[in-house]
């Protein structure tokens, strides 16, 4: 008896560490990645943005100010960058600082062509925009999306320099005019 | 009666050792929020995220009461989700003991999918695996939060090349 005994401890000691193996234990782990709600612009051009007007006065259409469009800015491009939320969209606002001197002019925001994005969907153009110091609308529904920042990467548009119909003349002068043009990302 | 106390603790023991085998440190990893400075560029506009995102997280994984002539595999695998943005990579770094990793049977980086895939091809006990993660290939993201699960499986065996 005793014989058998040591026989059984024996194959147990033996198979002991057999029975330890491995036997598709498993173990999870759970990564949670959380994005900023991130919402970046710029632009291509950094520099000041002039429309030259006219220089060469006359007396049959004054300073030139006659046609309908005065005068056009080069092309400008807005970069953005924007990381989705998942429940909501986000627009970019345009507004000036202040009003314009001369309401015998106005001053527009015209988008150009938009190619699609690297990434994202073409925001929703509410352009051309006219600027005043009430905030407009321009681009919306962007759920998110990145133009690029390459030096022509972005939303292209132009500042347009256009006749006011019902504008008063005499409110012109003769004097430079500078407007402070603001954009804004709105959640 | 002694022979019979010491055939329980031996299966008591035996028990016990399946059920401690593989073992992480970590259950959930929070990582810093990815945000403008995580751009390939950071802070400019226009700009994605970059190809590799490290997420500077780690866990130490561990196999233990195996015999150390017992050769194993720890498999990983991803579970499936639908709001994946990135592919997820998992590294592993130091290890202890050395001897105790096959670094020919190793996939010292692996990137992660839904099926089980070889990972660490080990013999004996390791007693500490660190393994890091990072982000490859992100789009941009489309929602705030993103959750990653993975599931790490041991196997007798070393992990086939």
């Amino acid at each position: 008896m005793k014989k058998l005994w040591y026989f059984l401890s024996m194959f147990f000691l033996w198979s002991a560490p057999s029975l330890a193996q491995p036997q598709n234990l498993q173990t999870t782990t759970l990564i949670n990645i959380g994005y900023s709600n991130v919402s970046i612009m710029s632009f291509g051009l950094h520099q000041n943005i002039s429309i030259t007007t006219a220089s060469n006065p006359s007396v049959v259409d004054g300073a030139g100010f006659n046609s309908a469009l005065i005068g056009t800015s080069t092309m400008q491009y807005l970069k953005f960058t924007i990381f989705g939320s998942g429940y909501s969209t986000k627009s970019i606002a345009v507004s000036l600082s202040a009003p314009l001197s001369s309401d015998y002019y106005n001053l527009v925001l015209a988008t150009q062509t938009m190619s699609l994005l690297p990434y994202g969907s073409i925001p929703v153009d509410h352009g051309p925009v006219q600027l005043s110091a009430t905030s407009k609308v321009w681009l919306s529904d962007i759920e998110y999306g990145a133009t690029g920042s390459g030096p022509i990467d972005g939303i292209p548009f132009q500042y347009e320099l256009q006749k006011n119909p019902n504008g008063s003349y005499a409110t012109l002068s003769g004097a430079q005019e500078h407007v402070v043009i603001i954009f804004t990302i709105i959640e | 009666m002694k022979q019979v106390a010491l055939l329980i603790c031996i299966t008591l023991l035996n028990a016990n050792g399946i059920a401690q085998n593989l073992q992480s440190s970590e259950w959930v990893i929070n990582p810093n929020t990815i945000d403008a400075s995580d751009l390939a560029i950071p802070y400019t506009a226009g700009e994605v995220l970059p190809t590799t995102i490290n997420l500077q997280a780690t866990e130490d994984l561990s196999v233990n009461n195996v015999s150390n002539q017992v050769k194993w595999c720890i498999y990983a695998q991803l579970t499936p989700s639908t709001s994946a943005n990135c592919s997820i990579v998992v590294t592993l770094g130091y290890n202890s003991p050395p001897v105790c990793v096959d670094a020919l049977k190793t996939n010292y980086t692996l990137e992660l999918n839904t099926v089980a895939t070889p990972f660490i091809s080990g013999k004996g006990t390791l007693n500490k695996g660190v393994v890091s993660y990072s982000l490859d290939n992100c789009s941009l993201p489309e929602t705030s939060s993103e959750q990653y699960q993975i599931v790490y499986t041991i196997q007798t065996g070393s992990c086939p090349l």
